[in-house]
């Protein structure tokens, strides 16, 4: 298992999953709660986990200059918050 | 968000591969290249367990594009049998795809425009089997290739089972998924 800082290079690559195969029949339970009735308040707290936990789902860009500058600077900042760094103009003289 | 079918065709099917200047030839390579993803929502839905079908996309604010989709059951079992010889519940990943700009193997010489599509889609599955009570547990199917079975390593998957069909079982063992969500703060 590989934490944050030692990821190889190519961990990114995982680009796509699927056989078309399946999961085996003998490892499906039919009978498990599908949770559909929840679904609603369960993806909306999957989607506030998204927006709140850095490390697991804001996915690095390679092209900051395309970025608007708001969105840049929301996501420097938040890449400095994870490090525990500040850019040297936040330092006080 | 939500994957939806209309999403998966206006948005994946008829705009990822039409985005792409790469030559056809080094396209056509991609395993997913034919894939449709409006067509393989509707056949996992439509099938039996169809209940169990999520399906998820990664979106960017800033310009719209959707950068990842995953489509996964919530009605699958580990490979492992618990002490009391019971299975424990695991999300299933059946289809996942990052866009093809964000495949480094195709922008060459340019960067990949997003890192980590991948890993971050199949965090979330961890943290949606957490929300259903199945501790963090993934599961997915490989293709026999080395080079595939090693990046799925590296997140943490394991190969399980005795494949006599080609394909490759690989499953997040408990502990690595319980980092996966002490890192998200689920843990």
């Amino acid at each position: 298992m590989n934490t944050p800082e030692r990821r190889p290079a190519d961990f990114d690559e995982i680009t796509v999953v699927g056989t078309g195969r399946g999961i085996p029949d003998y490892l499906v339970n039919e009978s498990l709660p599908d949770h559909s009735a929840d679904d609603d308040d369960l993806m909306a707290d999957i989607e506030v986990l998204m927006a709140q936990c850095p490390i697991a789902f804001n996915f690095r860009s390679n092209d900051l200059a395309g970025m608007n500058e708001q969105t840049k600077r929301a996501l420097l900042e938040s890449i400095y918050d994870h490090l525990g760094i500040r850019p040297l103009k936040h330092l006080a003289p | 968000m939500t994957l939806t079918r209309g999403m998966a065709k206006t948005e994946v099917d008829n705009d990822w591969w039409a985005a792409m200047p790469a030559p056809k030839e080094v396209l056509r390579r991609e395993p997913d290249r034919n894939w449709r993803w409006a067509e393989l929502f509707n056949e996992l839905k439509s099938k039996k367990g169809g209940r169990y079908v999520r399906g998820w996309a990664l979106r960017t604010a800033e310009d719209g594009l959707v950068q990842g989709v995953m489509l996964y059951r919530t009605n699958a079992l580990s490979h492992f049998l618990g002490s009391s010889g019971e299975r424990k519940p695991v999300v299933y990943v059946e289809y996942l795809a990052t866009a093809p700009w964000n495949r480094s193997r195709l922008t060459k010489p340019n960067p990949a425009r997003f890192r980590d599509v991948g890993p971050s889609l199949l965090r979330l599955a961890v943290a949606h089997s957490h929300y259903l009570g199945g501790s963090g547990l993934i599961s997915l199917t490989s293709v026999p290739l080395p080079a595939t079975i090693e990046r799925y390593r590296q997140f943490g998957l394991e190969a399980v089972g005795d494949p006599d069909d080609g394909f490759v079982d690989m499953e997040l063992p408990t502990e690595v998924a319980t980092r996966y969500l002490r890192e998200m703060g689920l843990q």
